[in-house]
């Protein structure tokens, strides 16, 4: 596992580079607007997308076929990209944690907040894509991408129109907000724990 | 006798190509050479061996253990070594932290061999995988073949994309991995000259089916190539004749040595003759069959 790990990170370096040099093109933006969120939403995608492109980096080379026949599981496969979801995840709130800091005169509490929601989003995206990239391949599973961005949106826009958001953040307003944060919590791992059964069983029945 | 490698009624379908009953015993100590066309059933009974895919029927085992159904399977998988004609390592890393990722995959790692190994063959140090020829890619596989404790060795293609004189340096180290008489090597290769100099023995696949399995030695000693008239060709009884070529001398015959009485004269027969002639007159006898 934590083999796989190491190759993850030492293969992805050549990407290193080039998201230093997007964080501080954002930075430096964001410091001339004071805003922010845009510079936390870009770190978060950026470190996710990661994820995915060591997938396909791993397709290019059929690496999963050569590294099945080490003492390297199905399931090893399988579990070590998500742990390696999770640690770019983290890696993107703690970015986008010290960007607070140093930032300076950003709403503390607010920009926090948005950090947290962002590393939520980041794992709830990369549940919904790991099953469908380990079951289609990176190739086929861009247009599930795409589903999973349009959904969501169109979800909202349908939702904004219906009132439905009023009627929600009024309901969410009356319950105390850390009940709110608790409920969220426990409904992403319970979210990440399917999908992580769900490539499991997947990828057990691929034949390479 | 012990067998490091045991197929047995082996079968995989597909929706337009069947591996049919495969059956493949390979002693310890030898190595066998798996030959058949592209596309005759080779790759897809290897990957059965290394369970990248799932066999319908049949049992596969490797120095003794399913290959399968096995609690220690990865313990198994200390001791295979598997070169594979197009599968490589993630392009973007170079030898040392290749190293790096191997020590923590396999508990029998060998740095110093490896590094031994990598010297041997040459292998750039700090250039990335992505920028290795192909025969580089190659050799890198083979010497993280046997930089761990492997005791059997699953080669696909390994020494296609060499040239001549690597692959000779590689069939040498082949032969070294062999001087331990529970070291086992199961090899495909199109190239069948290496194969005849290294293999004590030949399976022969065409179509999913094996249609030969012998000693490389029983087949050199058997088999024949008689080169004769027509005329006198039809005088042969024809069970000793094992597939034929016609020409415009005469006719060209694979034949069974001692079952050829009279005065012919009968060539030594390479393994590759007899490939081309078995897989010859194995599709004769699927034309006339339909």
């Amino acid at each position: 596992m934590k083999a796989l790990i190491i190759k993850d990170i030492l293969n992805l370096k050549g990407q290193y580079k080039m998201i230093f040099g997007i964080l501080v093109f954002y930075a430096v933006l964001s410091l001339s607007s004071s805003d922010a969120n845009f510079l936390f939403g870009m770190i978060s995608i950026i470190l996710t997308m990661l994820t995915i492109t060591s997938i396909s980096y791993d397709e290019r080379s059929k690496w999963d076929k050569y590294a099945l026949t080490m003492p390297i599981s199905r399931q090893d496969i399988v579990i070590s990209k998500y742990l390696l979801g999770l640690i770019l995840a983290l890696v993107a709130l703690a970015l986008n944690l010290i960007f607070v800091v140093l930032l300076g005169d950003l709403p503390v509490k607010e920009s926090i907040a948005t950090s947290f929601a962002l590393f939520g989003i980041s794992l709830l995206f990369l549940s919904f894509m790991l099953p469908a990239l380990f079951k289609y391949g990176v190739e086929k599973g861009r247009f599930i991408m795409l589903l999973i961005f349009f959904v969501p949106t169109a979800i909202v826009i349908i939702a904004s129109k219906l009132d439905i958001i009023e009627m929600i953040s009024d309901i969410i307003s009356n319950i105390p907000f850390s009940q709110v944060i608790l409920v969220l919590i426990i409904l992403l791992m319970i979210i990440v724990a399917i999908s992580i059964m769900a490539s499991i069983r997947i990828y057990k029945n691929k034949e390479m | 006798m012990e067998y490091a490698l045991k197929l047995e009624n082996v079968s995989k379908s597909y929706k337009d190509f069947t591996l049919d009953n495969i059956n493949i015993s390979l002693p310890y100590g030898s190595i066998m050479g798996f030959v058949g066309e592209n596309g005759s059933g080779k790759t897809t009974t290897i990957k059965l061996i290394l369970d990248l895919i799932k066999r319908d029927s049949g049992i596969i085992t490797i120095l003794g253990q399913d290959n399968v159904d096995n609690k220690n399977i990865k313990q198994l998988k200390e001791h295979i070594g598997v070169v594979m004609d197009e599968s490589c390592f993630p392009e973007m890393l170079t030898l040392m932290e290749v190293n790096k990722v191997l020590k923590n995959i396999y508990k029998t790692w060998d740095e110093r061999k490896f590094g031994t190994l990598a010297k041997q063959f040459s292998l750039h140090k700090n250039k990335k995988i992505k920028d290795y020829s192909k025969g580089m890619k190659m050799k890198l596989s083979i010497a993280i073949a046997l930089a761990h404790d492997a005791k059997i060795l699953i080669l696909d293609e390994a020494t296609s994309g060499l040239d001549p004189l690597v692959r000779d340096e590689i069939l040498d180290v082949f032969r070294d991995f062999i001087q331990n008489d529970r070291h086992s090597i199961f090899m495909t290769s199109h190239i069948i000259s290496d194969l005849e100099k290294i293999c004590d023995y030949i399976t022969l696949i065409h179509n999913g089916k094996i249609i030969l399995n012998k000693s490389t030695d029983e087949l050199i000693d058997n088999y024949g190539i008689l080169k004769c008239s027509e005329a006198d060709f039809k005088t042969i009884t024809p069970t000793a004749v094992k597939g034929f070529r016609k020409n415009a001398f005469g006719v060209e015959a694979l034949v069974i040595k001692k079952e050829i009485k009279g005065d012919f004269v009968v060539d030594k027969a390479s393994i590759e003759n007899i490939m081309v002639y078995s897989i010859k007159e194995a599709r004769c006898n699927e034309s006339t069959n339909h």
